[in-house]
Protein backbone atom coordinates (compact mmCIF):
# COMPACT_ATOMS: atom_id res chain seq x y z
CA UNK A 1 0.00 0.00 0.00
CA UNK A 2 1.35 3.69 -0.49
CA UNK A 3 0.75 6.53 1.60
CA UNK A 4 2.18 10.25 1.77
CA UNK A 5 3.38 9.93 5.23
CA UNK A 6 3.58 13.42 6.12
CA UNK A 7 3.25 16.96 4.40
CA UNK A 8 5.18 19.84 5.09
CA UNK A 9 4.74 23.10 3.35
CA UNK A 10 8.59 24.26 4.18
CA UNK A 11 10.29 21.17 3.12
CA UNK A 12 9.26 19.50 0.26
CA UNK A 13 12.11 17.68 -0.35
CA UNK A 14 11.53 15.70 2.83
CA UNK A 15 7.82 14.88 1.65
CA UNK A 16 8.30 10.09 1.63
CA UNK A 17 5.94 7.57 0.26
CA UNK A 18 5.45 5.04 2.07
CA UNK A 19 5.65 1.37 0.17
CA UNK A 20 4.79 -0.51 3.05
CA UNK A 21 7.72 -2.83 4.73
CA UNK A 22 8.84 0.21 5.95
CA UNK A 23 10.28 1.47 2.61
CA UNK A 24 10.02 5.21 2.39
CA UNK A 25 10.69 7.28 -1.52
CA UNK A 26 11.49 10.87 -1.18
CA UNK A 27 8.57 12.34 -3.10
CA UNK A 28 10.85 14.88 -5.00
CA UNK A 29 13.02 12.44 -6.04
CA UNK A 30 9.88 10.92 -8.00
CA UNK A 31 8.88 13.84 -9.06
CA UNK A 32 12.83 14.56 -10.05
CA UNK A 33 12.49 11.06 -12.30
CA UNK A 34 9.18 11.89 -13.88
CA UNK A 35 10.00 15.12 -14.89
CA UNK A 36 13.54 14.55 -16.56
CA UNK A 37 11.94 11.68 -18.06
CA UNK A 38 9.40 13.56 -19.62
CA UNK A 39 11.64 16.10 -20.72
CA UNK A 40 13.95 13.48 -22.52
CA UNK A 41 11.08 11.60 -24.22
CA UNK A 42 9.37 14.33 -25.68
CA UNK A 43 12.50 15.91 -27.02
CA UNK A 44 13.36 12.71 -29.15
CA UNK A 45 12.11 12.45 -32.75
CA UNK A 46 9.82 9.39 -33.70
CA UNK A 47 10.66 10.05 -37.54
CA UNK A 48 13.57 11.73 -38.56
CA UNK A 49 13.50 12.43 -42.77
CA UNK A 50 17.31 13.39 -43.86
CA UNK A 51 18.20 14.14 -47.49
CA UNK A 52 14.67 12.46 -49.16
CA UNK A 53 14.50 12.43 -52.13
CA UNK A 54 11.30 11.60 -53.92
CA UNK A 55 9.96 12.44 -57.76
CA UNK A 56 6.86 10.88 -60.02
CA UNK A 57 6.34 10.02 -63.08
CA UNK A 58 4.74 12.74 -64.43
CA UNK A 59 1.07 11.49 -65.99
CA UNK A 60 1.20 12.99 -69.90
CA UNK A 61 5.01 11.14 -70.10
CA UNK A 62 3.95 8.15 -69.31
CA UNK A 63 3.26 7.72 -72.83
CA UNK A 64 6.32 9.30 -74.11
CA UNK A 65 10.08 7.59 -73.70
CA UNK A 66 12.00 10.60 -72.39
CA UNK A 67 9.90 10.46 -68.94
CA UNK A 68 10.15 13.74 -67.43
CA UNK A 69 9.80 13.51 -63.48
CA UNK A 70 7.78 15.34 -61.26
CA UNK A 71 9.57 16.06 -57.91
CA UNK A 72 7.85 16.00 -54.91
CA UNK A 73 11.00 16.21 -52.45
CA UNK A 74 14.59 18.09 -54.01
CA UNK A 75 15.76 17.59 -50.35
CA UNK A 76 14.02 17.05 -47.47
CA UNK A 77 14.94 16.91 -43.49
CA UNK A 78 12.44 17.11 -40.70
CA UNK A 79 11.86 15.39 -37.82
CA UNK A 80 8.75 14.67 -35.94
CA UNK A 81 8.93 14.24 -32.25
CA UNK A 82 7.53 11.42 -30.14
CA UNK A 83 4.25 11.77 -27.98
CA UNK A 84 3.25 15.30 -29.94
CA UNK A 85 0.87 16.09 -32.22
CA UNK A 86 2.75 17.66 -36.03
CA UNK A 87 0.58 19.14 -38.25
CA UNK A 88 1.24 19.24 -41.76
CA UNK A 89 0.23 21.94 -44.05
CA UNK A 90 1.28 23.26 -47.57
CA UNK A 91 -0.65 23.40 -50.92
CA UNK A 92 -1.92 20.95 -52.64
CA UNK A 93 1.04 18.83 -54.85
CA UNK A 94 3.42 19.88 -51.62
CA UNK A 95 3.28 16.31 -50.86
CA UNK A 96 1.95 15.88 -47.77
CA UNK A 97 0.12 12.72 -48.20
CA UNK A 98 3.76 11.40 -49.91
CA UNK A 99 5.58 12.09 -47.04
CA UNK A 100 3.06 10.13 -44.81
CA UNK A 101 2.89 7.24 -47.48
CA UNK A 102 7.04 7.29 -46.82
CA UNK A 103 6.52 6.69 -43.64
CA UNK A 104 4.71 3.52 -43.45
CA UNK A 105 6.24 2.63 -47.09
CA UNK A 106 3.52 2.89 -49.35
CA UNK A 107 5.67 4.64 -51.49
CA UNK A 108 9.48 4.25 -51.54
CA UNK A 109 12.21 7.09 -51.38
CA UNK A 110 14.40 7.58 -54.23
CA UNK A 111 16.85 8.71 -52.33
CA UNK A 112 17.84 10.04 -48.50
CA UNK A 113 16.93 8.54 -45.18
CA UNK A 114 14.12 8.12 -43.24
CA UNK A 115 14.29 6.56 -40.35
CA UNK A 116 11.30 5.24 -37.43
CA UNK A 117 12.42 5.17 -33.57
CA UNK A 118 16.05 5.30 -34.62
CA UNK A 119 15.90 2.64 -37.07
CA UNK A 120 15.78 2.78 -40.90
CA UNK A 121 12.16 2.15 -42.09
CA UNK A 122 13.95 0.13 -45.40
CA UNK A 123 15.39 -2.27 -42.39
CA UNK A 124 12.11 -2.66 -40.63
CA UNK A 125 9.56 -5.53 -41.22
CA UNK A 126 7.17 -3.55 -43.87
CA UNK A 127 3.90 -5.20 -42.68
CA UNK A 128 5.00 -4.32 -38.69
CA UNK A 129 5.57 -0.83 -39.47
CA UNK A 130 2.55 -0.24 -41.49
CA UNK A 131 1.08 -1.08 -37.47
CA UNK A 132 3.34 0.94 -35.34
CA UNK A 133 2.96 3.42 -38.20
CA UNK A 134 -0.97 3.50 -39.08
CA UNK A 135 -1.75 5.99 -41.24
CA UNK A 136 -5.89 6.99 -41.84
CA UNK A 137 -6.62 8.11 -45.05
CA UNK A 138 -9.02 11.31 -45.50
CA UNK A 139 -11.95 9.04 -47.59
CA UNK A 140 -13.36 6.53 -45.02
CA UNK A 141 -13.68 3.15 -45.95
CA UNK A 142 -15.27 0.39 -43.92
CA UNK A 143 -14.50 -2.93 -45.37
CA UNK A 144 -17.87 -5.66 -45.32
CA UNK A 145 -19.54 -6.30 -41.90
CA UNK A 146 -20.60 -4.95 -38.73
CA UNK A 147 -19.04 -1.83 -37.00
CA UNK A 148 -17.32 -4.22 -34.34
CA UNK A 149 -16.00 -6.11 -37.04
CA UNK A 150 -14.82 -3.38 -38.75
CA UNK A 151 -13.24 -2.40 -35.35
CA UNK A 152 -11.39 -5.47 -34.94
CA UNK A 153 -10.17 -5.85 -38.75
CA UNK A 154 -6.17 -5.04 -38.50
CA UNK A 155 -6.26 -7.98 -36.02
CA UNK A 156 -6.67 -10.25 -38.74
CA UNK A 157 -3.64 -9.17 -40.02
CA UNK A 158 -0.86 -9.28 -37.93
CA UNK A 159 -2.23 -13.38 -36.68
CA UNK A 160 -4.30 -12.41 -33.45
CA UNK A 161 -7.93 -13.27 -33.39
CA UNK A 162 -10.75 -11.00 -34.52
CA UNK A 163 -13.19 -12.19 -31.71
CA UNK A 164 -13.40 -9.15 -30.64
CA UNK A 165 -14.44 -10.58 -27.18
CA UNK A 166 -12.44 -7.53 -25.33
CA UNK A 167 -15.47 -5.53 -24.13
CA UNK A 168 -13.52 -3.32 -21.96
CA UNK A 169 -11.17 -2.09 -24.79
CA UNK A 170 -14.18 -1.36 -27.12
CA UNK A 171 -15.98 0.89 -24.40
CA UNK A 172 -12.75 3.11 -24.46
CA UNK A 173 -12.23 3.21 -28.17
CA UNK A 174 -15.70 4.58 -28.49
CA UNK A 175 -15.19 7.02 -25.60
CA UNK A 176 -12.53 8.35 -27.86
CA UNK A 177 -13.75 8.45 -31.02
CA UNK A 178 -17.23 9.33 -29.50
CA UNK A 179 -19.61 6.61 -31.21
CA UNK A 180 -22.15 4.86 -28.57
CA UNK A 181 -22.43 1.38 -27.84
CA UNK A 182 -25.41 0.46 -29.56
CA UNK A 183 -23.67 1.43 -33.25
CA UNK A 184 -21.25 -1.94 -32.88
CA UNK A 185 -23.39 -4.09 -34.45
CA UNK A 186 -24.62 -1.95 -36.97
CA UNK A 187 -24.31 -3.18 -40.44
CA UNK A 188 -22.92 -0.07 -42.99
CA UNK A 189 -25.86 2.74 -43.17
CA UNK A 190 -23.28 4.99 -41.26
CA UNK A 191 -22.73 8.95 -42.15
CA UNK A 192 -19.38 9.74 -43.52
CA UNK A 193 -18.64 11.43 -39.82
CA UNK A 194 -19.59 8.00 -38.57
CA UNK A 195 -17.38 5.94 -40.57
CA UNK A 196 -14.46 8.21 -40.47
CA UNK A 197 -14.48 7.83 -36.35
CA UNK A 198 -14.96 3.72 -37.09
CA UNK A 199 -12.00 4.19 -39.00
CA UNK A 200 -10.08 6.28 -36.44
CA UNK A 201 -11.14 3.39 -33.55
CA UNK A 202 -9.86 0.84 -36.05
CA UNK A 203 -6.79 2.51 -36.10
CA UNK A 204 -6.34 2.99 -32.18
CA UNK A 205 -7.06 -0.53 -31.95
CA UNK A 206 -3.87 -1.66 -33.12
CA UNK A 207 -2.26 0.48 -30.45
CA UNK A 208 0.19 2.61 -32.76
CA UNK A 209 3.09 4.77 -31.82
CA UNK A 210 2.42 6.94 -34.57
CA UNK A 211 -0.90 8.12 -35.82
CA UNK A 212 -1.29 9.51 -39.42
CA UNK A 213 -4.03 11.80 -40.35
CA UNK A 214 -4.49 12.51 -43.43
CA UNK A 215 -7.47 15.12 -42.85
CA UNK A 216 -9.24 12.16 -41.25
CA UNK A 217 -11.30 13.90 -39.16
CA UNK A 218 -12.66 16.11 -42.46
CA UNK A 219 -16.10 14.96 -42.63
CA UNK A 220 -17.00 15.44 -38.73
CA UNK A 221 -19.05 18.51 -37.68
CA UNK A 222 -16.64 20.76 -35.59
CA UNK A 223 -17.89 20.23 -32.06
CA UNK A 224 -17.88 17.01 -32.50
CA UNK A 225 -14.31 17.33 -34.59
CA UNK A 226 -13.23 19.11 -31.14
CA UNK A 227 -14.03 16.63 -28.68
CA UNK A 228 -12.57 13.79 -30.72
CA UNK A 229 -9.43 15.57 -31.09
CA UNK A 230 -9.48 16.36 -27.49
CA UNK A 231 -10.06 12.76 -26.51
CA UNK A 232 -6.98 12.07 -29.19
CA UNK A 233 -5.05 14.21 -26.96
CA UNK A 234 -5.92 12.49 -23.52
CA UNK A 235 -5.04 9.54 -25.29
CA UNK A 236 -1.51 10.77 -26.48
CA UNK A 237 -0.90 12.14 -22.60
CA UNK A 238 -2.04 8.89 -21.12
CA UNK A 239 0.22 6.70 -23.70
CA UNK A 240 2.95 8.75 -25.55
CA UNK A 241 1.38 8.35 -28.85
CA UNK A 242 2.76 10.53 -31.87
CA UNK A 243 0.38 11.99 -34.02
CA UNK A 244 0.84 13.64 -37.40
CA UNK A 245 -2.22 15.92 -38.87
CA UNK A 246 -2.68 16.64 -42.10
CA UNK A 247 -4.98 19.76 -41.81
CA UNK A 248 -6.13 22.97 -42.96
CA UNK A 249 -8.43 24.10 -40.65
CA UNK A 250 -7.38 26.86 -37.88
CA UNK A 251 -8.98 25.27 -35.09
CA UNK A 252 -7.18 21.77 -35.65
CA UNK A 253 -3.80 23.23 -36.30
CA UNK A 254 -4.06 25.12 -33.28
CA UNK A 255 -4.33 22.12 -30.99
CA UNK A 256 -1.18 20.36 -32.95
CA UNK A 257 2.65 21.11 -30.71
CA UNK A 258 4.30 21.82 -33.71
CA UNK A 259 3.23 22.97 -37.31
CA UNK A 260 5.77 21.95 -40.49
CA UNK A 261 4.70 24.01 -43.35
CA UNK A 262 5.57 22.47 -46.92
CA UNK A 263 6.24 23.76 -50.37
CA UNK A 264 8.35 23.64 -53.39
CA UNK A 265 9.56 20.59 -52.73
CA UNK A 266 10.83 20.86 -49.00
CA UNK A 267 10.30 22.58 -45.93
CA UNK A 268 9.51 26.27 -45.39
CA UNK A 269 8.85 26.99 -42.37
CA UNK A 270 8.16 25.06 -39.05
CA UNK A 271 7.97 26.37 -35.27
CA UNK A 272 5.30 25.77 -32.86
CA UNK A 273 1.94 25.47 -33.58
CA UNK A 274 0.84 29.10 -32.35
CA UNK A 275 3.41 31.46 -32.66
CA UNK A 276 3.71 30.17 -36.46
CA UNK A 277 -0.19 30.77 -36.85
CA UNK A 278 0.52 34.11 -35.43
CA UNK A 279 3.82 35.21 -37.41
CA UNK A 280 4.47 33.38 -40.31
CA UNK A 281 7.66 34.33 -41.48
CA UNK A 282 7.56 33.84 -45.65
CA UNK A 283 4.73 35.44 -47.89
CA UNK A 284 4.19 32.21 -49.35
CA UNK A 285 3.02 30.83 -46.21
CA UNK A 286 1.20 34.35 -45.57
CA UNK A 287 -1.07 34.02 -48.52
CA UNK A 288 -1.52 30.02 -47.23
CA UNK A 289 -2.24 30.70 -43.81
CA UNK A 290 -5.21 33.93 -45.27
CA UNK A 291 -6.93 31.29 -47.90
CA UNK A 292 -7.42 28.96 -44.62
CA UNK A 293 -11.00 29.03 -42.36
CA UNK B 1 -26.76 -44.65 -90.09
CA UNK B 2 -25.32 -42.53 -92.63
CA UNK B 3 -24.64 -38.80 -92.70
CA UNK B 4 -26.98 -36.81 -95.14
CA UNK B 5 -24.29 -34.76 -97.17
CA UNK B 6 -25.05 -31.19 -97.81
CA UNK B 7 -23.01 -29.02 -99.39
CA UNK B 8 -22.17 -25.49 -100.74
CA UNK B 9 -25.01 -24.41 -102.23
CA UNK B 10 -27.37 -26.00 -99.26
CA UNK B 11 -24.80 -23.63 -97.43
CA UNK B 12 -25.29 -20.55 -99.46
CA UNK B 13 -29.06 -21.50 -99.21
CA UNK B 14 -28.75 -20.90 -95.18
CA UNK B 15 -27.14 -17.74 -95.84
CA UNK B 16 -31.06 -16.62 -96.83
CA UNK B 17 -31.73 -16.54 -93.02
CA UNK B 18 -29.02 -14.13 -92.81
CA UNK B 19 -30.77 -11.97 -95.21
CA UNK B 20 -33.37 -12.15 -92.72
CA UNK B 21 -31.16 -10.97 -89.84
CA UNK B 22 -29.68 -8.19 -92.50
CA UNK B 23 -33.66 -7.03 -93.39
CA UNK B 24 -34.44 -7.13 -89.14
CA UNK B 25 -31.36 -4.76 -88.83
CA UNK B 26 -32.39 -2.55 -91.83
CA UNK B 27 -35.99 -1.96 -90.61
CA UNK B 28 -35.31 -1.56 -87.36
CA UNK B 29 -31.81 0.70 -87.57
CA UNK B 30 -29.94 -1.05 -85.55
CA UNK B 31 -27.07 -0.20 -87.72
CA UNK B 32 -25.45 -3.95 -87.21
CA UNK B 33 -25.14 -4.84 -91.02
CA UNK B 34 -21.77 -4.19 -91.16
CA UNK B 35 -20.81 -5.97 -88.66
CA UNK B 36 -23.02 -9.28 -89.39
CA UNK B 37 -22.01 -8.93 -93.04
CA UNK B 38 -18.00 -9.23 -91.60
CA UNK B 39 -19.02 -11.68 -89.23
CA UNK B 40 -21.04 -13.85 -91.78
CA UNK B 41 -17.42 -13.90 -94.06
CA UNK B 42 -15.15 -14.06 -91.48
CA UNK B 43 -17.25 -16.95 -90.02
CA UNK B 44 -17.41 -19.20 -93.55
CA UNK B 45 -13.76 -18.41 -94.30
CA UNK B 46 -12.39 -19.36 -90.82
CA UNK B 47 -14.03 -22.59 -90.55
CA UNK B 48 -13.81 -24.15 -94.35
CA UNK B 49 -9.85 -23.45 -93.66
CA UNK B 50 -10.57 -24.85 -90.01
CA UNK B 51 -12.17 -27.97 -92.26
CA UNK B 52 -9.59 -28.11 -94.59
CA UNK B 53 -6.57 -28.22 -91.85
CA UNK B 54 -8.22 -30.35 -90.06
CA UNK B 55 -9.18 -32.80 -92.99
CA UNK B 56 -5.28 -32.29 -93.92
CA UNK B 57 -4.37 -32.86 -89.89
CA UNK B 58 -6.76 -36.52 -89.84
CA UNK B 59 -5.05 -37.56 -93.00
CA UNK B 60 -1.40 -36.99 -91.85
CA UNK B 61 -1.94 -39.31 -88.36
CA UNK B 62 1.00 -38.13 -87.12
CA UNK B 63 1.34 -37.50 -83.49
CA UNK B 64 3.55 -34.06 -83.77
CA UNK B 65 0.92 -32.99 -85.90
CA UNK B 66 -1.37 -32.99 -83.52
CA UNK B 67 0.53 -31.76 -80.89
CA UNK B 68 1.52 -28.55 -83.38
CA UNK B 69 -2.13 -27.79 -83.73
CA UNK B 70 -3.04 -28.14 -79.91
CA UNK B 71 -0.11 -25.72 -78.78
CA UNK B 72 -1.11 -22.91 -81.82
CA UNK B 73 -4.80 -23.37 -80.72
CA UNK B 74 -3.44 -22.69 -76.73
CA UNK B 75 -1.34 -19.60 -78.24
CA UNK B 76 -4.16 -18.48 -79.75
CA UNK B 77 -6.63 -19.00 -76.67
CA UNK B 78 -3.99 -17.21 -74.54
CA UNK B 79 -3.98 -14.15 -77.04
CA UNK B 80 -7.49 -13.63 -77.58
CA UNK B 81 -8.04 -14.23 -73.87
CA UNK B 82 -5.60 -10.82 -72.92
CA UNK B 83 -6.74 -8.93 -75.27
CA UNK B 84 -9.92 -8.83 -73.89
CA UNK B 85 -8.17 -7.33 -70.58
CA UNK B 86 -7.51 -3.59 -70.75
CA UNK B 87 -4.26 -2.14 -70.10
CA UNK B 88 -0.77 -2.31 -71.71
CA UNK B 89 2.24 -4.24 -71.14
CA UNK B 90 3.40 -7.68 -72.53
CA UNK B 91 2.57 -8.96 -68.69
CA UNK B 92 -0.79 -9.82 -69.48
CA UNK B 93 -0.25 -12.01 -72.91
CA UNK B 94 2.22 -14.15 -70.73
CA UNK B 95 -0.19 -14.60 -68.00
CA UNK B 96 -3.18 -15.34 -69.76
CA UNK B 97 -1.02 -18.00 -71.89
CA UNK B 98 0.88 -19.33 -69.70
CA UNK B 99 -2.78 -19.83 -67.65
CA UNK B 100 -4.89 -20.99 -70.82
CA UNK B 101 -1.86 -24.02 -71.23
CA UNK B 102 -1.51 -25.02 -68.36
CA UNK B 103 -5.35 -25.53 -67.10
CA UNK B 104 -6.08 -26.66 -70.30
CA UNK B 105 -2.95 -29.25 -70.78
CA UNK B 106 -3.54 -30.74 -67.22
CA UNK B 107 -7.55 -31.73 -68.08
CA UNK B 108 -6.37 -32.84 -71.30
CA UNK B 109 -3.68 -34.99 -69.89
CA UNK B 110 -6.61 -36.39 -67.45
CA UNK B 111 -9.23 -36.89 -69.95
CA UNK B 112 -7.19 -39.10 -72.54
CA UNK B 113 -5.51 -40.70 -70.14
CA UNK B 114 -8.28 -41.70 -67.79
CA UNK B 115 -11.93 -40.73 -69.06
CA UNK B 116 -11.19 -41.59 -73.01
CA UNK B 117 -8.25 -44.30 -73.79
CA UNK B 118 -7.16 -43.47 -77.18
CA UNK B 119 -5.94 -45.73 -79.41
CA UNK B 120 -3.37 -43.99 -80.90
CA UNK B 121 -2.89 -42.02 -78.14
CA UNK B 122 -2.94 -38.98 -80.30
CA UNK B 123 -6.04 -39.96 -82.35
CA UNK B 124 -6.93 -36.87 -83.52
CA UNK B 125 -10.66 -37.04 -84.48
CA UNK B 126 -10.82 -37.21 -80.57
CA UNK B 127 -7.81 -35.33 -79.03
CA UNK B 128 -8.53 -31.98 -81.57
CA UNK B 129 -12.33 -31.92 -81.06
CA UNK B 130 -12.38 -32.29 -77.11
CA UNK B 131 -9.20 -30.31 -76.74
CA UNK B 132 -10.29 -27.20 -78.55
CA UNK B 133 -13.33 -26.91 -76.18
CA UNK B 134 -11.21 -27.50 -73.10
CA UNK B 135 -8.71 -24.52 -74.00
CA UNK B 136 -12.32 -23.12 -75.21
CA UNK B 137 -13.24 -22.89 -71.57
CA UNK B 138 -9.72 -21.51 -70.07
CA UNK B 139 -9.80 -19.13 -72.61
CA UNK B 140 -13.03 -17.78 -71.50
CA UNK B 141 -11.98 -18.45 -67.55
CA UNK B 142 -8.77 -16.50 -68.09
CA UNK B 143 -10.41 -13.56 -70.08
CA UNK B 144 -13.47 -13.00 -67.56
CA UNK B 145 -10.80 -13.81 -64.03
CA UNK B 146 -8.27 -11.35 -65.24
CA UNK B 147 -10.48 -8.50 -66.53
CA UNK B 148 -12.67 -8.43 -63.44
CA UNK B 149 -9.39 -8.07 -61.23
CA UNK B 150 -8.31 -5.56 -63.16
CA UNK B 151 -11.46 -3.46 -63.10
CA UNK B 152 -11.93 -4.54 -58.92
CA UNK B 153 -8.44 -3.29 -57.91
CA UNK B 154 -8.96 -0.43 -59.89
CA UNK B 155 -12.65 0.18 -58.80
CA UNK B 156 -11.68 -0.83 -54.96
CA UNK B 157 -8.61 0.92 -54.80
CA UNK B 158 -9.07 2.42 -51.63
CA UNK B 159 -10.25 -0.68 -49.97
CA UNK B 160 -6.40 -2.13 -51.03
CA UNK B 161 -4.85 0.86 -49.59
CA UNK B 162 -6.47 0.75 -46.52
CA UNK B 163 -5.76 -2.54 -46.07
CA UNK B 164 -2.06 -2.24 -46.60
CA UNK B 165 -2.10 0.57 -44.41
CA UNK B 166 -4.18 -1.94 -41.43
CA UNK B 167 -0.64 -4.32 -41.75
CA UNK B 168 -2.54 -6.97 -44.49
CA UNK B 169 0.11 -8.62 -46.77
CA UNK B 170 -1.05 -7.74 -50.96
CA UNK B 171 -2.11 -11.22 -51.03
CA UNK B 172 -4.40 -10.13 -48.11
CA UNK B 173 -5.46 -6.72 -49.19
CA UNK B 174 -6.45 -8.04 -52.60
CA UNK B 175 -8.10 -10.89 -51.09
CA UNK B 176 -11.98 -9.86 -52.04
CA UNK B 177 -11.15 -8.45 -55.56
CA UNK B 178 -9.76 -11.84 -56.33
CA UNK B 179 -12.65 -14.04 -54.84
CA UNK B 180 -14.96 -11.63 -56.77
CA UNK B 181 -12.84 -12.16 -60.40
CA UNK B 182 -12.81 -15.83 -59.72
CA UNK B 183 -16.60 -15.70 -58.97
CA UNK B 184 -17.67 -13.57 -62.24
CA UNK B 185 -15.43 -15.89 -64.27
CA UNK B 186 -17.29 -19.46 -63.01
CA UNK B 187 -20.77 -18.51 -62.67
CA UNK B 188 -21.25 -18.80 -66.57
CA UNK B 189 -19.81 -22.29 -66.39
CA UNK B 190 -22.25 -22.86 -63.06
CA UNK B 191 -24.99 -21.79 -64.55
CA UNK B 192 -24.14 -24.09 -67.49
CA UNK B 193 -24.30 -27.11 -65.25
CA UNK B 194 -27.24 -26.08 -63.88
CA UNK B 195 -29.34 -25.84 -66.74
CA UNK B 196 -27.87 -28.15 -68.57
CA UNK B 197 -29.84 -30.06 -70.87
CA UNK B 198 -32.98 -28.38 -70.12
CA UNK B 199 -32.61 -25.10 -71.68
CA UNK B 200 -30.41 -26.38 -74.72
CA UNK B 201 -29.34 -29.57 -76.04
CA UNK B 202 -25.71 -29.10 -75.87
CA UNK B 203 -23.02 -28.45 -79.06
CA UNK B 204 -21.28 -31.92 -78.61
CA UNK B 205 -24.05 -33.98 -78.10
CA UNK B 206 -26.35 -32.38 -80.51
CA UNK B 207 -23.60 -32.99 -82.82
CA UNK B 208 -22.92 -36.63 -82.06
CA UNK B 209 -26.70 -37.59 -82.32
CA UNK B 210 -27.01 -36.24 -85.46
CA UNK B 211 -24.28 -38.11 -86.53
CA UNK B 212 -26.38 -41.24 -85.41
CA UNK B 213 -24.57 -42.11 -81.86
CA UNK B 214 -26.60 -43.78 -79.36
CA UNK B 215 -28.41 -40.52 -77.57
CA UNK B 216 -27.47 -42.25 -74.28
CA UNK B 217 -23.91 -42.33 -75.24
CA UNK B 218 -23.90 -38.66 -76.47
CA UNK B 219 -25.26 -38.13 -72.72
CA UNK B 220 -22.32 -39.46 -71.20
CA UNK B 221 -19.82 -37.70 -73.43
CA UNK B 222 -21.70 -34.43 -72.96
CA UNK B 223 -21.62 -35.12 -68.91
CA UNK B 224 -17.58 -35.37 -69.29
CA UNK B 225 -17.99 -32.57 -71.04
CA UNK B 226 -19.26 -30.44 -68.75
CA UNK B 227 -17.20 -31.47 -66.09
CA UNK B 228 -13.89 -30.97 -67.96
CA UNK B 229 -15.24 -27.32 -69.24
CA UNK B 230 -15.48 -26.82 -65.17
CA UNK B 231 -12.47 -27.71 -64.33
CA UNK B 232 -10.40 -25.97 -67.46
CA UNK B 233 -12.51 -22.71 -66.66
CA UNK B 234 -11.69 -22.78 -62.90
CA UNK B 235 -8.23 -23.98 -62.90
CA UNK B 236 -7.14 -21.67 -65.60
CA UNK B 237 -9.35 -18.54 -63.73
CA UNK B 238 -7.42 -19.17 -60.69
CA UNK B 239 -3.85 -19.29 -62.18
CA UNK B 240 -4.44 -16.27 -64.38
CA UNK B 241 -5.92 -14.11 -61.69
CA UNK B 242 -2.99 -15.24 -59.04
CA UNK B 243 -0.70 -14.50 -61.50
CA UNK B 244 -1.83 -11.18 -63.09
CA UNK B 245 -2.19 -9.88 -59.25
CA UNK B 246 1.51 -9.89 -58.76
CA UNK B 247 1.94 -7.40 -61.25
CA UNK B 248 -0.13 -4.34 -59.51
CA UNK B 249 2.16 -5.28 -56.35
CA UNK B 250 5.76 -5.39 -55.50
CA UNK B 251 7.70 -7.53 -52.95
CA UNK B 252 7.58 -4.99 -50.27
CA UNK B 253 3.48 -4.92 -50.23
CA UNK B 254 3.23 -1.34 -52.17
CA UNK B 255 0.42 -1.12 -54.55
CA UNK B 256 0.46 0.04 -58.47
CA UNK B 257 -3.87 1.23 -59.27
CA UNK B 258 -4.24 0.08 -62.67
CA UNK B 259 -4.40 2.66 -64.89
Amino acid sequence: MLKIDYITKDKPWSNTLSCGFGFNVNIYLIYLIIYSGVVTVSDESLVEFSGVVKSFKSQQDEDRKGVERNVIFSELDLSIARGRTTALIGPSGSGKTTLLRLINRLESADGGRITFAGKDVESLEVLSLRRLALLLPQKPLLFEGTVRENITYGSRFSGGSAKGDDGERFGELLAVVGLPEELLERKGDLSGGEEQRVCLARALWLSPQLLMLDESTSYLDPPVARKVLANLAELQRETGLTVIHVTHEIPKLKLAHRIIFLADGGVVQEGDGKSLLTNPRTAQMRDFLGELK
Amino acid sequence: MSIIQIDYIDVAISLGLIAVVLVISLLSRLFLEKDLLIGTVRCFIQLVIVGYILNWVFGLERWYAVLAMLLVMMLIAGYSASRRVEGRGEKRIVVASFAVMAASFSVIMVVFSLVIPLDPWYDPRYVIPISGMIINGAMNGVSIGMATLRTQLKDRSDAVLAALSLGASSTQASAPMVRESLKKALIPTINGLMTAGIVQLPGMMTGQIVAGVDPRLAVLYQIMVYYMLAASVSLSAIIGVKMYRRRFFNKIHQFSRPG
